[in-house]
């Protein structure tokens, strides 16, 4: 199972990632694996935001400010998206101080 | 559509404009009030208006949507491009839509909206967001400033945000115009501002919208 990002964490996409946009889905290859990733429009506005300043719940407060969820719903759904990415290799690995693969 | 929805459509362009009523008037439940023309939507939706549609690719339409929006959710239509889109919520919009979408998409997102759900291009979706972080982020920066100000100042600071002068400020804090000056020369400093106009900005971003003070 992937290291679920903390939400102390600021996550950061990996930056060698190849991105391809066709109308609702955008197609990402990961060449670290080798991957090519089929992902829809919000994954990809998720992992947009993985620019390593912002937090988990700044983007669930937006995407909540947007969509007119509640904050624990749209911190739950970005959380969930954020696991998925860091499952297929789409996020760099954050280390804070006393944590280890 | 299956619920009665009354909806307002306001576009420059006349031909698109036709289309879409008659699109949207063979929608089953759909009420449609066509109008260019803000006064007219702005009493219908007093009345029972669900939604309003606009067309902003007239560059007049921004000024009519900041009125509109506070009246009825508001649904958008403009170029398919981030900064006109970001334009268009900071003005109030609920949703946006591309300008190229058909019909089909149209009705479905004023659906969307009359139900509470913003609608947003999929490839703006990410711009947008960023948007949001960084307004956020001033907003909290501007009110971790507002609490540097002393109780005295912060009663300044909402007075001259609602467009208090120095005499009135001292009239209504029962100071003298010279301690007003000087209290609002602080609060200047202390936000680094330059003008009211700064200050009534700076105001807005904290969430202050004060009413107008004479």
């Amino acid at each position: 199972m992937p290291e679920t990002p903390s939400s102390s964490n600021r996550p950061m996409r990996r930056g060698q990632a190849w991105v391809r946009r066709h109308g609702e889905e955008v197609a990402v290859f990961n060449p670290d694996t080798d991957q090519l990733i089929q992902m829809n429009r919000s994954a990809f506005a998720i992992w947009e935001l993985c620019d390593g300043e912002t937090s988990p719940e700044e983007m669930a407060a937006a995407v909540a400010d947007l969509t007119n969820v509640d904050w624990a719903r749209a911190h739950h759904d970005v959380e969930q998206a954020l696991r998925d990415l860091d499952g297929l290799g789409l996020l760099e690995r954050h280390h804070r101080p006393g944590t280890s693969d | 559509m299956t619920e009665s929805i009354r909806i307002a459509v306001a576009s420059a362009d006349d031909a698109f404009s036709a289309a879409l009523c008659a699109y949207l008037k063979g929608s089953e439940g759909a009420h449609v009030v066509e109008s260019c023309d803000v006064e007219v939507i702005a009493a219908a939706a007093v009345e029972t208006l669900d939604a309003v549609f606009l067309d902003i690719r007239n560059p007049d339409a921004i000024v009519s949507l900041r009125r509109l929006s506070l009246i009825s959710p508001t649904l958008v239509l403009g170029p398919g491009e981030p900064d006109a889109m970001i334009a268009a919520f900071d003005a109030g919009a609920g949703s946006y839509i591309d300008a190229d979408a058909a019909f089909e998409e149209i009705a479905a997102a004023i659906r969307q909206l009359v139900q509470g759900h913003a609608v947003v291009p999929p490839p703006l979706l990410g711009a947008l967001l960023r948007h949001v972080i960084t307004r956020r982020r001033g907003e909290e920066a501007a009110r971790e400033q507002l609490e540097a100000l002393t109780k005295r100042e912060r009663e300044v600071f909402e007075l001259a945000s609602a467009g208090a002068n120095n005499a009135t400020i001292a009239d209504r804090l029962f100071i003298s115009p010279a301690t007003a000056r000087t209290h609002v020369q602080r609060v200047f400093q202390k936000l680094d501002l330059h003008s009211r106009a700064e200050l009534i900005a700076f105001a807005i971003r904290c969430g202050i919208y004060p009413e107008e003070t004479q």
